[in-house]
């Protein structure tokens, strides 16, 4: 309000300006900002991974001449674009953004007193090289991508996503490549304790229409789920395209035993074997229901499956485990308890969300006691009697009536596995590639491994560009193409030659995800000042054209990391590995309380725009309590230490926070408000700090 | 592309300036006018602009009661009572000559002539997430757009998104998504109705003169941040935060203080947190909030059906009478449109373990008030109660009348410039004529 009360007093034409300033400043709020971060839990031992730990791919120097080739390009569009570029950010910016975009955290008091102090000229470099090593490079990288993979995945996703995150932090510490991590999600089985890598299809593995839109934008930044209801009006995708890209995941399936520990196990078994399977366990189960009781309890089928019943890894009780056919073996008719369905397992939680990854999943398993079992014998004799990889309806396919009266005489669970079956039948038989390529089946290989090697394969057109471009995004506020997962349907692009070059950079270097991190930070670009001045729309351009740097708001990951690492240093009791484990773990436990706040997973989507909430924790919020401790610690000592001028006294708490040295106006200025008595004064420059927009954003 | 735009429902602002609050508007006009530096048709466009804004603001109002996990629709609102598929559950005659309810619902059904009450919705969402967002929005899940929840869209076109209490407070739950509708009809979510809101500070805001000096002392730091470059962010955090500032003041955050009702009243709502929950929605609906979710989670009842659902409806059945009351008595329930629903209906064969799976081929929502016709039913289910004979109504239908009855323009276009424009609902939607009073 005082803007605009000064606003008033000025002249016609200053109000106008102001007017389209204050104006402007909503429309900051769009600018993108990486995804936030999955809630943490306490760090769960992964699987050891199957990549050996690797040499890294590419040295600074290769990173630097992808660089120097970005900025020439750059440089030639600014002239062209009559763009001027913006100042370079002074080093305790460019620190400071450094720390945030690799690292996810400020860097700490300590770290920025000691590179503002340091006069080497090729300090910069050697920061980046630093970063890119850190633990906390493979964490944030971990966050970004179990977002990526795992936001449209709901609110059951939970556990899925600590797995996930862990076994993600622990391949990109030991140098794995952007696509060893698509090849594992999308191809790996086993059986195993922690899922890992198998987190993302256990956790869609019911909606294979939604996992295979994610794949589609997480890896090749392509949109094809809007063609899944219609062609794609805008964009090159039809409904076929959709459709035949679906069906690779086709023969997935997901399984989840409980027990004393639960197993989960993704794998591969055709469609028609699988119903067949699935009613024949759906009419065992009944008839032992029936035999204890009818409508009671029904102990055999829900019982947790028993131990000896558990497969070993790659060899699944009936051979399918890893295998995409089952070498024409049709099921059993006696469906015993080491059958690794669950079926029906999944209900006995269903009051208990957290630890039941397959509720909602399974509206087709409960087992019923009591139906009439006719159309069910029925249905299964055509099962057996259909040659192998037909759909065993094809012979009564062509009377409607006599089928739907066939399904209607099915009890309900029965009738949803074949009316799924059927419409999937239809829809996804026949996979085939984006780029139009076939798929020809292989023995000895799934329809996702096939998938996930096209995937990665060194020509596929999309997958180099996808990432590059998302990258970009993350790094510069928009991609070269924006929106960065709209590669063939944007029309907002820029120098897409210059993508191309990063992107096949990034290819010839095994997708090594530092080498592309690292040539993009290493630009002349990244390292520019913000726009100024009171054209908004040109402050915009030069953004959009990487000739300044954006200003965007932290997500939730970066908040609470920076808070633990601004207000509560490393000052505890315990071992140096004690006192990190502790603020670590607390740092995770201020993600997830604060996700609601900062975006949480809209953060993905809609950016981060300030919210009350945002405001109310700032202002008010248990970090706040945190800040009066850390006053009442070392700081506070040195602070009141009145020997000492004021403007080092603020130095520490202007560091911790921003980064950087007050100025000697802002401590003229703060001084003239303090507040006598030290403490009560450190508490609010503390205060004013955290809730300044210099600390709340990433600039 | 991922911005806001707005409608035509005012003058032409530049872009943009649709952050200006009435507040801020109505200061700078009444200051110009007093400065004299305002020319006269700006001073009259932002006195107009305010003015619109103003008069957006109806009297219309949401309550959605949210039934999380999918309600058995036999268990509920469509009983047939003896059939196979019925289980134990009986069903009890209403004030409303024809129909019935479960026997779960007793006070309910005293209120029958208020209800209205589809029991042919049908759709093809059967995992949880996709029927949450279909249910909740409209439209048919789309990772690609971030479609706004329903009390988004109320806050948005009917509610003052300029007051000092949120325009849609949403009570339990995971936050509904405000999507491209941005960031001031966001859910605030509160966790449970009788625990107090997050953050809030001190009582008054605090000790006065030290939220002052620590205010200034931010003002010295915004402005250096502004001067380098950083003042678009900077402007949009101070709106934020002068709207939290306003909560934090605001005499009516006495709306969210229960204590302050009889205890007659909570009783009446049922002491579970989810009547204390409808009980909070009603103190906020007086107190000028537009929209107001409340969520009763524990529907998903693969196993122990029957029992679970007689306990939800315990708390249900005595919330959602007591609502409908007060409303009444307060002349509320003719602006205030209730709507009480799940994902989809569960399967009407019982399985084990007296569990039911779930249903999107056909289950109920209720509505009351707002102008809906009560003691209407629409839709019929057959006597198993697991196929619709009779008017089956798609969730977009749903939509299209809830725009209707709220007088909300339906066609209007969000995200106009992008190559996704999106109406406030799904376009296929046809209005239930039905259920219109």
């Amino acid at each position: 309000v005082s803007g605009a009360a000064r606003t008033s007093a000025a002249t016609r034409s200053a109000a106008l300006a102001a007017l389209l300033a204050f104006g402007a400043a909503a429309l900051a709020r769009a600018q993108e900002s990486p995804p936030s971060p999955a809630p943490n839990g306490p760090p769960a031992s992964a699987p050891p991974a199957a990549a050996a730990p690797r040499a890294p791919v590419s040295t600074s120097r290769e990173q630097q001449a992808l660089a120097d080739a970005i900025d020439a390009e750059l440089v030639a569009a600014w002239s062209e674009q009559k763009l001027a570029a913006a100042a370079p950010a002074d080093d305790a910016t460019w620190l400071r953004r450094l720390s945030l975009d690799l690292r996810g955290t400020i860097p700490s008091a300590e770290e920025a007193a000691a590179f503002l102090a340091d006069g080497a000229p090729d300090k910069r470099a050697r920061r980046v090289d630093a970063f890119l090593a850190d633990r906390r490079f493979s964490e944030n990288l971990a966050v970004l991508w179990t977002d990526l993979l795992l936001s449209n995945a709901g609110k059951n996703a939970g556990r899925m996503e600590q797995w996930l995150e862990t076994w993600l932090q622990e391949q990109f510490e030991q140098g794995a490549t952007t696509a060893d991590v698509a090849r594992h999600v999308i191809a790996d089985s086993e059986w195993t304790l922690k899922p890992g890598p198998l987190s993302y299809l256990l956790s869609y593995h019911d909606t294979i229409e939604v996992v295979s839109g994610v794949t589609a934008r997480a890896f090749l930044g392509l949109q094809i789920q809007c063609a899944q209801c219609h062609d794609h009006p805008y964009d090159r995708w039809k409904r076929d395209d959709f459709n035949r890209f679906t069906s690779f995941f086709a023969d997935v399936r997901a399984d989840h035993l409980k027990g004393g520990d639960p197993l989960f196990r993704v794998f591969d078994r055709d469609p028609e074997w699988d119903l067949e399977d699935r009613l024949t366990h759906l009419l065992q189960a009944s008839r032992r229901a029936r035999k204890n009781g009818g409508g009671g309890a029904m102990d055999d089928g829900n019982a947790p499956m028993k131990p000896q019943g558990r497969p070993t890894a790659k060899r699944g009780p009936k051979g399918e485990g890893a295998k995409s056919q089952p070498d024409g073996a049709k099921p059993a008719g006696d469906v015993d308890e080491t059958e690794p369905g669950g079926k029906g397992d999944a209900k006995n939680d269903a009051n208990d969300e957290s630890t039941d990854v397959m509720r909602g999943t399974s509206m087709s398993e409960t087992v019923e006691a009591d139906f009439d079992e006719s159309a069910l014998l029925e249905v299964l004799k055509l099962c057996k009697n259909a040659p192998k990889g037909t759909s065993p309806f094809a012979s009564v396919e062509s009377d409607a009536a006599a089928l739907t009266a066939l399904f209607e005489r099915l009890p309900s669970s029965a009738r949803e596995l074949c009316e799924k079956y059927r419409e999937h039948r239809t829809l996804f038989h026949e996979a085939g590639y984006l780029d139009g390529q076939p798929y020809a089946a292989k023995e000895g290989t799934t329809k996702r491994a096939a998938l996930a090697a096209w995937l990665v394969d060194a020509k596929n057109p999309w997958f180099g560009r996808a990432i590059a471009n998302r990258f970009w995004g993350r790094l510069f506020g928009k991609g070269l193409v924006d929106p960065v997962d709209d590669l063939t349907g944007s029309q907002d692009r820029i120098l897409a030659p210059l993508l191309d070059r990063v992107a096949a950079e990034f290819v010839a270097h095994g997708t090594d995800p530092r080498f592309l991190v690292g040539a993009l930070v290493r630009t002349k670009a990244y390292a520019l000042g913000n726009a100024r001045g009171a054209d908004v729309a040109e402050c915009e351009r030069a953004e959009r054209w990487c000739a300044a740097h954006p200003v965007r708001n932290l997500t939730a990951y970066e908040m609470a990391n920076s808070l633990v690492a601004a207000v509560a240093p490393d000052e505890g009791r315990g071992s140096p590995a004690d006192r990190a484990a502790a603020a670590d773990h607390e740092r995770r436990k201020l993600v997830e309380s604060i996700a609601s706040y900062f975006g949480g997973k809209d953060g993905a989507s809609d950016g981060n725009p300030p919210s009350i909430p945002q405001s109310l924790f700032l202002m008010n919020g248990s970090h706040a309590e945190r800040a009066e401790r850390f006053g009442r610690g070392k700081a506070l000592d040195r602070f009141q230490d009145e020997t000492k001028p004021l403007e080092d006294r603020l130095r520490d708490l202007f560091l911790a926070t921003l980064g950087r040295p007050p100025t000697a106006a802002e401590v003229e200025r703060v001084a003239k408000l303090m507040k006598p008595g030290a403490s009560a004064a450190v508490e609010d420059v503390l205060w004013a700090l955290l809730n300044s927009t210099e600390f709340r954003s990433n600039h | 592309v991922k911005r806001c735009c707005d409608s035509n429902d005012g003058p032409t602002l530049p872009r943009g300036a649709r952050t200006w609050s009435r507040r801020d508007l109505l200061e700078l006009a009444l200051r110009g006018a007093g400065a004299a530096a305002l020319t006269p048709s700006l001073l009259g466009l932002l006195t107009r602009h305010a003015l619109a804004q103003q008069a957006k603001a109806t009297s219309k109002k949401l309550v959605l009661l949210w039934l999380d996990g999918g309600p058995s629709q036999l268990d509920t609102f469509d009983p047939k009572p003896g059939a196979a598929t019925a289980g134990p559950v009986g069903a009890i005659p209403t004030d409303v000559k024809g129909w019935m309810l479960s026997q779960h619902f007793p006070l309910l059904a005293k209120r029958a002539e208020h209800l209205a009450m589809v029991r042919s919705m049908t759709s093809k969402e059967g995992s949880h997430a996709r029927a949450r967002e279909l249910l909740h929005s409209g439209y048919t899940p789309n990772p690609a757009v971030a479609f706004p929840t329903l009390g988004s869209i109320v806050a948005h076109e009917v509610g003052d998104l300029d007051a000092d209490l949120p325009a849609f407070v949403q009570i339990a739950g995971l936050p509904g998504s405000s999507g491209h509708l941005g960031v001031a009809s966001r859910p605030f979510v509160v966790a449970s109705a009788t625990k107090k809101i997050d953050n809030l500070g001190p009582k008054g805001g605090g000790e006065r003169p030290r939220v002052e000096s620590r205010s200034n002392m931010l003002d010295v730091l915004e402005k250096s941040f502004s001067a380098e470059g950083g003042d678009r962010a900077s402007e949009a955090n101070a709106v934020q935060r002068r709207r939290a500032r306003r909560l934090m003041e605001s005499k009516l955050l006495v709306a969210f203080d229960l204590e302050k009702e009889d205890e007659g009243t909570r009783k009446r709502y049922g002491e579970a947190a989810f009547g204390q929950g409808v009980l909070l929605a009603r103190r906020l609906l007086e107190n000028g909030v537009a929209a107001v979710e409340v969520v009763l989670d524990g529907w998903d009842t693969h196993v122990n059906n029957f029992k679970r659902t007689a306990d939800l409806c315990r708390d249900l059945d005595p919330a959602f009478s007591a609502l409908i009351d007060d409303l009444r008595e307060r002349s509320l329930l003719a602006d205030t449109l209730v709507v009480c629903m799940g994902e989809f209906g569960r399967t009407p064969t019982i399985g084990a373990n007296d569990g039911r799976d779930h249903w999107p081929n056909n289950y109920c929502v209720a509505l009351a008030g707002g102008g809906v016709k009560g003691g209407t039913v629409v839709g019929e289910t057959d006597e198993r109660g697991d196929s619709i004979v009779k008017d089956p109504v798609q969730v977009a239908d749903l939509f299209a009348t809830i725009a209707r009855v709220l007088r909300m323009d339906r066609d209007k276009v969000f995200l106009k410039d992008s190559r996704r424009p999106v109406k406030l609902v799904d376009p296929n939607g046809v209005v239930v004529e039905q259920l219109l009073s």
